[in-house]
């Protein structure tokens, strides 16, 4: 390992976190627009990997590992989320014997 | 020929009319203030009987009775009144100054303004008024325990207003009377109030005397601008010392009088704000002959006379004064002729009689209008308390055409011989009343200087023949020739189980035929008042009524004052040197010989048309509407020269059209647009953001977060570029 | 360099993603995919030149690789019409961020990230997938159902996504250019504290030191005893005969070491919590499950109830 300064391996700080906003934004776009139950929570799960990488970009750049850890946090919530979100899915899915997110509209009122 | 007449208005201006600083203030007098209060009283009484239910008569015997107390008061402060006027301060009412000057400080109370103009008026509105409940104790009988009690509140209410009106000391407390007598004539037209003609009548008697009461409101508030009070005495003051030509504009000058001239016609059924009055024939007779022929009628005139100088300020207000009355006199007179209702004929006389005090006015001789006033409301009293008893006795049937004969009827001929009395003063017959009071003004119409005041004179001369034509008429129709009438459609319960063919007129009884013979007799000693000498000025004609306006406000309306002033003065004297004649006679002398001619030439005509050869007037009018050309003068006539069709067209119909676009704009902009549409606007932006709660998670979620997104962006946009002074 | 161009990049890519998801027609995709990828190249030059240090060409190629793959992944799986694609994409898009992490040498995050998601919460997703999804041949267009087919109101979703990117644009662009990345010496002195704290890799870390080297007992003497030199860190240890010497230290901790050290040393109660949650998870996926729903809707109730009706009325137990 070198003792030479390289601030920041392949690429820029900026680059990471304009890819890790796109990430997010095309997850968050993909849960606003897919009525696949399933597939709204997968793309909150891409959401996570916008995160991640902004998390370790910025772990590499302040050569500070913190960031690194908080990944591992944010790897359980994905876990716990995921399963119970999974859960309930199919919880729902044995009500109405459907995935599509608009078959729920109790909100409504 | 004549003086110029203005050099009598200036001689009239120069001279201080009355001597005000003369005016005391009179504490010793409060007792008049009773003569106020027991009107109130009596409607207080009457109020009462009406919440207890009374049955009897007993509202009329307390009206009765507080009007008598009035009267006998009346009398009372007559005697005891010392010229040339007295304040009789009663309560004070608004009081207030905001800084030093004339324009800073505002003084309207409850004071009573004694002097000759407001103590004739007071005692001849009192005892008539009197007598004229006395009389509708018996005429409003079939009302026992009906409206008895609420038509004589009203009278009550009435005699307040009207005493308040003319004995107030200042435009604002007489504004309040004003008002008053406005709306006591409203509440006693539309008396019988379940008869649509009635509320018509009432409504429009109310709203066409709104116009003259804006025109009285815009000169009260014109003359406190410009002369710095409302109160007469101060007034005159100011008026003689001119103080207020440095002071203020000139124009607000040549504007009072015609706003005062507006209101006095509304009240007092001028052209053009007659229409109201014949209408007002709706309500109970007695009313008719109080308030809408012998009082209240004649507040306009009381107006005028208390404002006289005022309008000598402004001498082309006194030429419309002259003008108005005089064509008014006439074209009351022509409608009258051809009209059949007794009691409506009567109403155009009264119409045509104001417009002869009006002229009076005009021409310069208020004591002949005074003295008309005065005579007046005695002889269309008792014509128009005859006609209430036909009417009484006859079930409400008032056509000429469908009575004859009355003075042959068994207990009608003290009817009979009242209205014959009546119907002389009207028509001017030689020696009576009427004769002498018309002649001060017919005379006086040809000596003062005016433009066309000839013209006018020999209008008021064809008006007088004409007066004489349709009282006579009326008195030949009705009362003389052979016995026959017909029922009218009012049949009440006491005489109205046996049927049409049974029909048994009632006779007055005593109180009635008791009023009309005071009244009667009132009316013939009139006359005398012209002969007994005055107190004050021996050189003034017209004797005490003349003295009766010499104390007032009025004064310079008097003959032969000028010289009796100035004496020495002849350039602005009004007769002594240079009077005009007519006929190579003095005015007034020829006048006599003038108006009884033409007056019995009315008589004559009438005795003919009416009375021997009953069919040639049918078979006149259908030669006159034979004939093409001249066709349209009976019709007009009888459409009474189509006032009420004009009016449609040019007031009804555009106010009309301007309510309906009133609505439309209330409808369709204000409710609709306005309204309704601010309403429909939330309900569009929630139509518009309605699919937003749609309940779908997803789109929940796009708002939340699509908001949460903008604020932040928002934020951030600030912060970056430094937007709106955000700094970071 | 204008403001505005990485909002127009932005917008730019907004577009195309919404050509992408929202048209179905080849053409239409094909359009959106160039406009998008453009605007994410245009957007990825701006930021490349905001000139904070970029690393040798080939990190950098292979970062542009990892994050056109991610992408390009991303808006397949977003996009696609299987849900059993779109996990297969999310897989992809795992294995891209990865490569990422790996360039940025978080080598333990990386790989366990294709171990937790792509191994166990993807398969997960399969399950549930398989579970949920009707029987039915997903070859033929016409069997996926609708609410897969048709993605739902495409432009106020891509609208809100868009804002997204705008605010992380404003946030990312200015902020850059006024931070300082750390420097060589704040990574070795990171890398010293580290070597303090763990007595048990000097050994190993240390090439040269003599056989009768005292090893610094307690942190504090570890502390004092590690220099930041030259060339990298230098051990100034004592031998037991009281000589002092220097040695190199040339095998550092690694970043797993390094991940595990910070989260047990720095983050004790947090991975507690972690610990908890993810059993309170366990619990809850176990209970969720278990419990017996039946269908709210009634209609479809009986509807399903006749459909077994019918079954069991063709079954040759019912005729038995």
């Amino acid at each position: 390992m070198t003792m030479v300064a390289t601030a920041m391996a392949g690429g820029s700080l900026a680059q990471y976190l304009i890819i890790s906003g796109v990430l997010m934004s095309i997850g968050l776009a993909g849960f606003l627009t897919r009525r696949n139950l399933i597939v709204m929570f997968l793309c909150t799960e891409l959401m996570f990997q916008g995160v991640v990488i902004a998390m370790v970009a910025f772990s590499r750049w302040h050569w500070e590992v913190s960031g690194q850890v908080f990944v591992i946090f944010i790897l359980t919530v994905a876990a716990a989320e995921a399963a119970l979100a999974l859960a309930l899915v199919v919880l729902l899915y044995r009500r109405r014997d459907t995935l599509d997110a608009e078959a729920w509209t109790e909100l409504r009122e | 020929m004549t003086v110029s007449m203005l050099n009598i208005l200036q001689s009239a201006v120069g001279v201080p009319a009355v001597p005000m600083d003369q005016v005391v203030v009179a504490t010793d007098l409060r007792w008049a203030g009773i003569i106020l209060l027991l009107p109130l009283l009596s409607l207080l009484l009457c109020g009462l009987c009406a919440a207890m239910r009374v049955k009897s008569k007993l509202p009329a015997w307390c009206t009765v009775a507080c009007l008598a107390g009035s009267f006998v008061l009346s009398v009372l402060l007559y005697v005891n009144y010392n010229p040339p006027g007295e304040v009789i301060p009663l309560l004070s009412w608004m009081n207030l100054s905001w800084g030093d000057g004339a324009l800073n400080s505002f003084s309207a109370n409850f004071a009573l303004y004694i002097d000759s103009l407001s103590l004739l008026w007071i005692m001849f509105v009192t005892g008539l008024g009197t007598l004229i409940a006395y009389y509708a104790s018996e005429y409003m009988e079939p009302d026992l325990g009906k409206g008895y009690a609420r038509f004589f509140a009203g009278v009550s209410v009435f005699l307040f207003a009207m005493l308040a009106l003319v004995l107030s000391d200042n435009l604002v407390m007489l504004y309040l009377g004003w008002e008053g007598v406005g709306f006591a004539s409203y509440w006693l037209i539309g008396y019988y109030y379940t008869r649509p003609a009635a509320v018509a009548a009432a409504k429009k008697a109310f709203i066409v005397n709104r116009i003259g009461d804006l025109g009285l409101a815009l000169a009260v508030y014109l003359i406190w601008t410009t002369f710095g009070t409302v109160q007469y005495d101060e007034l005159m003051t100011v008026l003689e010392s001119h103080s207020w030509r440095a002071e203020f504009e000139g124009w607000t000058i040549s504007a009072i009088p015609f706003l005062l001239m507006l209101a006095a016609f509304g009240k007092s059924a001028q052209l053009p704000l007659y229409v109201w009055l014949p209408d007002a024939m709706e309500g109970p007779t007695p009313v008719s002959a109080l308030i809408h022929a012998a009082t209240m009628v004649t507040a306009g005139i009381y107006l005028v006379a208390r404002t006289y100088p005022l309008f000598l300020l402004e001498p082309v207000s006194l030429h419309v004064v002259a003008w108005v009355g005089g064509l008014t006199a006439l074209l009351a007179a022509t409608i009258g002729m051809a009209q059949y209702d007794i009691k409506r004929i009567m109403a155009y006389s009264t119409v045509s009689q104001l417009g002869y005090m009006f002229l009076g006015l005009g021409v310069l001789t208020t004591y002949g209008a005074a003295y008309h006033v005065f005579t007046h409301a005695f002889f269309k009293a008792v014509l128009f308390l005859t006609c209430g008893a036909i009417m009484h006795g006859f079930a409400g049937q008032l056509d000429l055409r469908k009575l004859s004969g009355l003075r042959h009827m068994k207990g009608w001929r003290i009817t009979s011989w009242t209205m014959l009395i009546g119907c002389l003063c009207l028509a001017g017959f030689p020696l009576t009343s009427g004769y002498f009071s018309k002649d001060a003004i017919l005379a006086e119409a040809f000596v003062t200087q005016g433009p066309g005041f000839e013209i006018l004179g020999w209008i008021a001369i064809l008006t007088a023949g004409l007066t004489a034509y349709y009282t006579f008429r009326v008195w030949f129709r009705v009362c003389a020739g052979p016995v026959s009438y017909e029922p009218g459609d009012e049949l009440h319960d006491d005489h109205g189980d046996h049927g049409h063919g049974d029909f048994h007129p009632h006779a007055p009884r005593f109180a009635i035929n008791s009023v009309l013979v005071v009244i009667a007799v009132g009316a013939l000693v009139a006359a005398t008042p012209y002969f007994m000498s005055n107190k004050a000025d021996a050189n003034i004609a017209g004797g005490w009524v003349a003295d009766m306006v010499h104390d007032s406000t009025a004064r310079a309306g008097l003959p032969g004052l000028a010289e009796s002033q100035h004496p020495h003065s002849e350039e602005v004297s009004h007769g002594a040197h240079e009077h005009p004649t007519l006929f190579g006679m003095d005015p007034h002398k020829a006048m006599y010989f003038v108006s009884g001619a033409v007056g019995l030439i009315g008589i004559l005509l009438a005795a003919y048309l009416h009375l021997w050869k009953r069919k040639s007037a049918d078979a006149l009018r259908g030669w006159l509407l034979a004939r093409g050309w001249i066709a349209w003068l009976p019709r007009a006539m009888e459409r009474k020269w189509y006032v009420d069709e004009l009016y449609h067209a040019l007031v009804r119909a555009p106010l009309w059209i301007l309510g309906h676009i009133c609505y439309a704009f209330d409808r369709f902009i204000i409710d609709a647009v306005i309204v309704d549409g601010t309403a429909r606007v939330p309900r569009l932006i929630a139509r518009w953001l309605q699919p937003l709660q749609s309940g779908a998670v997803q789109s929940h979620a796009v708002v939340m977060i699509g908001g949460v997104g903008i604020i932040v962006l928002l934020l951030a946009l600030c912060l970056r570029f430094e937007w709106l002074g955000v700094v970071l | 360099m204008p403001t505005i161009l990485p909002y127009i990049a932005t917008a730019a890519s907004a577009i195309g993603l919404l050509l992408v998801l929202a048209s179905t027609q080849r053409v239409f995709r094909l359009i959106g995919s160039a406009v998008g990828l453009a605007g994410l190249a245009w957007l990825l030059w701006l930021a490349s030149s905001l000139g904070d240090g970029i690393g040798d060409v080939a990190t950098e190629v292979f970062f542009l690789v990892f994050a056109a793959l991610a992408v390009t992944s991303a808006v397949r799986m977003v996009s696609g019409v299987k849900p059993v694609y779109s996990a297969l994409f999310f897989v992809l898009v795992i294995m891209a961020v990865c490569g990422m992490l790996v360039v940025l040498e978080a080598f333990f995050i990386a790989f366990s990230l294709v171990i937790v998601y792509a191994g166990a919460i993807l398969i997960t997703y399969m399950f549930v997938l398989m579970l949920a999804q009707q029987a039915s041949d997903t070859e033929h267009e016409s069997e996926i159902p609708q609410y897969d087919r048709a993605p739902r109101d495409p432009v106020s979703g891509v609208i809100v996504a868009a804002i997204f990117m705008s605010i992380i644009v404003t946030a990312v662009f200015p902020a850059i250019s006024q931070m300082t990345p750390a420097s060589a010496a704040d990574r070795a002195q990171s890398q010293a504290d580290l070597l303090a704290r763990l007595p048990r890799q000097w050994a190993s870390s240390v090439d040269g030191a003599p056989e009768d080297v005292v090893w610094p007992k307690t942190t504090q003497e570890a502390m004092g005893a590690i220099k930041v030199g030259v060339d990298g860190l230098v051990f100034q240890g004592v031998t037991s005969s009281g000589q002092t010497f220097n040695a190199p230290i040339d095998r550092l901790p690694g970043n797993t070491q390094h991940v595990g050290w910070s989260l047990v040393a720095s983050f004790p109660a947090s991975l507690e919590l972690a610990g908890v949650i993810l059993l309170m998870a366990m619990f809850g996926a176990v209970v969720l499950a278990r419990r017996q729903v039946e269908h709210a809707d009634e209609a479809l109730a009986a509807s399903v109830g006749d459909t077994h009706a019918g079954f069991e009325d063709d079954s040759p137990e019912a005729g038995l």
